[in-house]
């Protein structure tokens, strides 16, 4: 007898689907997997054999052979099992071939027969959706992921006897056996992006580093923090994701079905409705940064995708690290490459680092810096000059006194922050329809020009400010995004002085130690 | 606005060394201050003027005279005896005009008259030789307790020339030294542009009235300069201008300034006779050198050969007024460079740049803190990066890293 039984798999972050055909033949007793399979994907039939005795369904003395198409994909690092015990089911005519149509299967088996959780469901089950599957039979821990996705049933079982069970239900009757899962999508956004745990408010002063996060937010620039030990850096990044736009449900799908693919969706959540805020320690490999692995794996730059990556202590990470980011973040996406193929992640993150002016993190107080001009000069390049070109706001933390912590000011809250931000969004939006823009900091040069008009006395301080500091023709057009970021804020179509002469207090200082030093 | 002394200065005939003279004359005779002997000639009985004007002018009339107007050109001619007479008569019959009629004139062209005793009258120009009588005043006047520098030239400049204008336009403009000229063609009129685009102070005296553009091509810079600093004119509004009024008034331009810049100039030129005003005057000459086979820097060379400063960039002309200016003025009121370009500055800039002054190095928390306690309200997180930007284009502060500021001395 023969069955061919659908499910997923994804490969890289891309998800596709896969046959599985399992044929019955008498003969010398085997079991055989085909279909360009690793080591891992085969132990399967170990783990089928076993679970479908333990759940009443033993496989008798016969030749069993199991292929999987596309066959020239290799599959590596996934789980086949529930697919591979429902085709061997069908195959030994235990479950109806009619009652497999259109349903497409997933999961990880216990020996018990229990049905475990498995990767890339959200990719899975969105791709499933686009090829004609009306049901998807699921783990129960991740049908919510699955449900999602409209248009398609989602099953939610726990264990194979249940799979059994609802199979040979006739179609009328599975809804009342197994209730599909649900999930109200709606809902779920209604409630996202109130984290009270983290809000502008509960920082007091900062008011110009406050300021900056505003603007980076707003036009999605990286940012760079500058300040001693201690004057909330930290505090301020935490908070950063809370004034940044909730996520949309397209963008959330996105990003959540990376987290999906990576295991990473926390148990229970359906879809990512937080802006991702990833903040490696410094230590990190260059893999678990920019992702990699044999089987390659999303590295915290695709996790923190539509987020912010949070790299504190900046020098730290060293000259290595900081120059895997250069490629990432000037394309917006990674490109791994094995022998199985390039994998391409996207990076569409927001970096915000952060760092102290000095070693010692007092620099330039005279009284408590105690650095020497060259320790200063070999912290501050270990950050490359190419890291330093995409960093568009540059702002310093300053240390605040007791005063402002005493003074115990009404600080302004998250909620008010985000409210000008998402305005200043929404005037984006309707600048770059049409375009593969989203933001003003994905600008090229030929969208600056067209869309960062100055006005005759913007133009005059533009000149002044280039004789006066010298700057290079790069920092021309970052200036110039960033003082487009700003008049959005303003909620102005044209750039005026005022906006310009803000943006470059944003810019970023590289010889301005070694300047003060000389 | 003295109504008298308008009226006093609009007294047909009427030049400003005959109105000096019959002021100092009266100063004497009475003991009392400058300011009431408008409208004391005004108001004294006829007796009493006619005396006036008999012991100024009686013995010895006409000193200073010569040639001042058209009607000084008569009583030049007329017997020397005759001058108190033709004063005296000149003055009664303008007294049959009404009170307050020229000072209301003025004031509907947005004119203000300041007269000789106006407190506001430029300093510098009450110790030049032949003073106005006043000044007819649109914006401000040059405050002259600070170094100024006139800026002159050519006005069918060369292509170098309106160059040197405009870099040594801006850079005084940048220095905060402000500048006067003419607003003509050329030199004159580029480098106010420049200075007034850059922000700085600049100061034009006119041959004609100040509520006259001329030349009218520049009216772009007369609203500048109202916005910037004055326009300034020896004449009542409505004066056309005429060829004959102009020396004059380059001596106005040379009397308001420490120093005289010369930009292009040929060998025989109007800009010469400002320098030779200046040199009467006492001011320093300073002039920018050209090829020696160029016909517009003939003037400006000969200049130097003849020992005016040779200034090769404006840091020469800064260096050297801010040199003029403390001889001039003694060493307790000098400026540095510093001080002298924050002059200029506006609120909140300027508080924040006093705060600069407090310590070595300002980050932006100390700025804000003590911007709040000083001026009792708070500045915005995105203004302050604003404000500091624009300190450190004017050069007054610099970053020492990033949000870190300090004075630049």
């Amino acid at each position: 007898m023969f069955s061919s039984i659908t499910t997923g798999a994804v490969f890289g972050i891309e998800s596709f689907l896969m046959q599985v055909e399992t044929d019955i033949t008498d003969g010398l007793p085997s079991f055989s997997m085909v279909g360009f399979l690793s080591g891992e994907v085969k132990e399967a039939g170990e783990r089928v054999r076993v679970a479908l005795r333990n759940a009443g369904a033993a496989v008798p003395n016969v030749r069993i052979t199991v292929n999987f198409s596309p066959a020239d994909i290799q599959k590596r690092g996934m789980v086949v099992d529930l697919p591979v015990a429902v085709g061997i089911l069908a195959a030994m005519d235990i479950l109806p071939q009619h009652s497999l149509r259109g349903i497409l299967f997933a999961g990880e088996l216990g020996l018990n027969g229990e049905v475990k959780p498995v990767r890339g469901v959200l990719p899975i089950v969105r791709k499933a959706a686009g090829s004609g599957i009306t049901t998807c039979v699921l783990p129960f821990a991740n049908a919510g992921e699955g449900a999602v996705i409209p248009n398609v049933k989602v099953v939610g079982i726990r264990s194979l006897r249940q799979v059994i069970r609802y199979l040979l239900e006739p179609e009328e009757g599975r809804d009342r056996l197994i209730e599909p899962s649900h999930v109200d999508i709606d809902a779920l956004f209604r409630d996202a992006g109130r984290d009270s745990r983290f809000d502008f408010a509960d920082i007091h002063g900062q008011d110009s580093a406050k300021r900056a996060l505003e603007v980076a937010a707003a036009g999605f620039h990286n940012t760079l923090l500058i300040g001693p030990p201690g004057s909330g850096k930290s505090m301020l990044a935490k908070r950063m994701a809370g004034i940044m736009p909730p996520f949309t449900p397209e963008e959330s799908m996105e990003v959540s079905s990376i987290y999906s693919v990576a295991g990473l969706l926390p148990p229970g959540q359906a879809l990512l409705t937080q802006r991702p805020l990833l903040s490696p320690h410094h230590s990190i490999t260059r893999t678990a940064l920019a992702g990699g692995g044999v089987v390659p794996t999303p590295g915290v730059i695709t996790l923190a995708d539509r987020g912010v990556l949070f790299l504190d202590e900046l020098p730290e990470f060293g000259r290595e690290n900081l120059n895997l980011l250069r490629q990432p973040l000037e394309e917006r996406e990674i490109r791994i490459s094995r022998i199985s193929g390039t994998f391409v992640y996207p990076a569409r993150c927001l970096v915000l680092a952060a760092m102290n002016p000095c070693p010692c993190g007092y620099y330039p107080d005279p009284q408590k810096c105690r650095c020497t001009q060259a320790e200063i000069d070999r912290y501050q390049s270990r950050i490359s000059g190419p890291i330093l070109d995409r960093i568009d706001l540059c702002a310093e933390t300053p240390r605040v006194n007791a005063d402002a912590l005493l003074r115990g000011r009404e600080e302004e809250h998250s909620a008010a922050v985000r409210e000008r931000v998402m305005k200043a969004r929404g005037m984006q939006e309707e600048r770059f329809r049409g375009t593969n823009f989203r933001y003003n900091s994905e600008m090229d040069a030929a969208a600056v020009e067209k869309y960062c008009p100055l006005g005759k006395e913007a133009a005059r301080l533009m000149r002044d400010v280039f004789e006066k500091l010298q700057l290079s023709a790069r920092a021309y057009h970052r200036t110039l995004k960033t003082a487009r970021t700003i008049a959005d804020l303003e909620g102005t179509d044209r750039i005026t002085e005022d906006d310009l002469a803000e943006a470059f207090g944003y810019r970023v200082n590289e010889h301005s130690l070694r300047k003060a030093g000389a | 606005m003295d109504i008298y002394a308008c009226w006093l200065s609009q007294v047909r005939g009427l030049g400003k060394a005959t109105i000096l003279a019959l002021r100092e004359e009266w100063m004497t005779r009475t003991g009392r201050e400058g300011r009431d002997f408008a409208e004391d000639i005004r108001k004294m009985s006829e007796s009493e003027l006619r005396e006036l004007c008999a012991c100024t002018f009686g013995k010895d009339a006409g000193g200073g005279e010569e040639a001042e107007t058209a009607a000084g050109r008569i009583s030049a001619a007329d017997e020397k005896d005759g001058k108190s007479g033709k004063v005296y008569a000149m003055l009664m019959s303008a007294r049959k005009e009404k009170e307050g009629e020229a000072a209301a004139l003025a004031e509907a062209a947005d004119v203000r008259f300041l007269s000789f005793d106006d407190p506001e009258f430029p300093d510098r120009l009450r110790s030049i030789p032949r003073p106005p009588y006043g000044l007819y005043v649109r914006g401000r006047v040059p405050d002259s307790s600070r170094p100024t520098c006139a800026v002159i030239g050519a006005r069918m400049a060369s292509a170098y020339g309106r160059e040197q204008a405009r870099a040594f336009g801006k850079a005084l403009a940048d220095a905060g030294i402000p500048t006067v000229s003419g607003m003509a063609r050329g030199v004159d009129g580029i480098a106010q542009r420049a200075a007034t685009e850059a922000g700085g102070c600049s100061y034009a005296v006119l041959g004609c009235g100040a509520d006259i553009c001329y030349p009218q091509e520049n009216a772009d810079l007369y609203i500048g300069l109202l916005r910037h600093g004055g326009i300034l004119s020896e004449y009542p509004p409505g004066t056309k201008a005429e060829a004959r009024l102009f020396p004059d008034r380059n001596r106005i331009i040379s009397g308001l300034s420490d120093t005289v810049l010369v930009i292009e100039a040929r060998e025989r030129s109007g800009t010469l006779i400002t320098v030779d005003a200046a040199l009467e005057q006492g001011r320093e000459i300073a002039a920018v050198p050209g090829r020696v086979s160029d016909a517009l820097s003939c003037g400006c060379n000969r200049l130097i050969r003849q020992g005016a400063a040779i200034a090769t960039c404006p840091d020469d002309v800064i260096e050297m007024l801010l040199g003029v200016h403390r001889r001039s003025q003694g060493e307790d009121r000098t400026y540095t460079r510093g001080e002298l370009a924050a002059a200029d500055l506006q609120e909140p800039e300027r508080t924040l740049y006093e705060i600069t002054g407090e310590k070595d190095f300002c980050d932006t928390q100390y700025l804000l803190d003590r911007f709040e306690e000083k001026r009792g309200h708070a500045l915005r997180g995105a203004d302050i990066l604003r404000f500091m930007t624009m300190l450190t284009v004017k050069g007054l502060v610099g970053e020492a890293g990033t949000g870190i500021y300090s004075r630049i001395l």
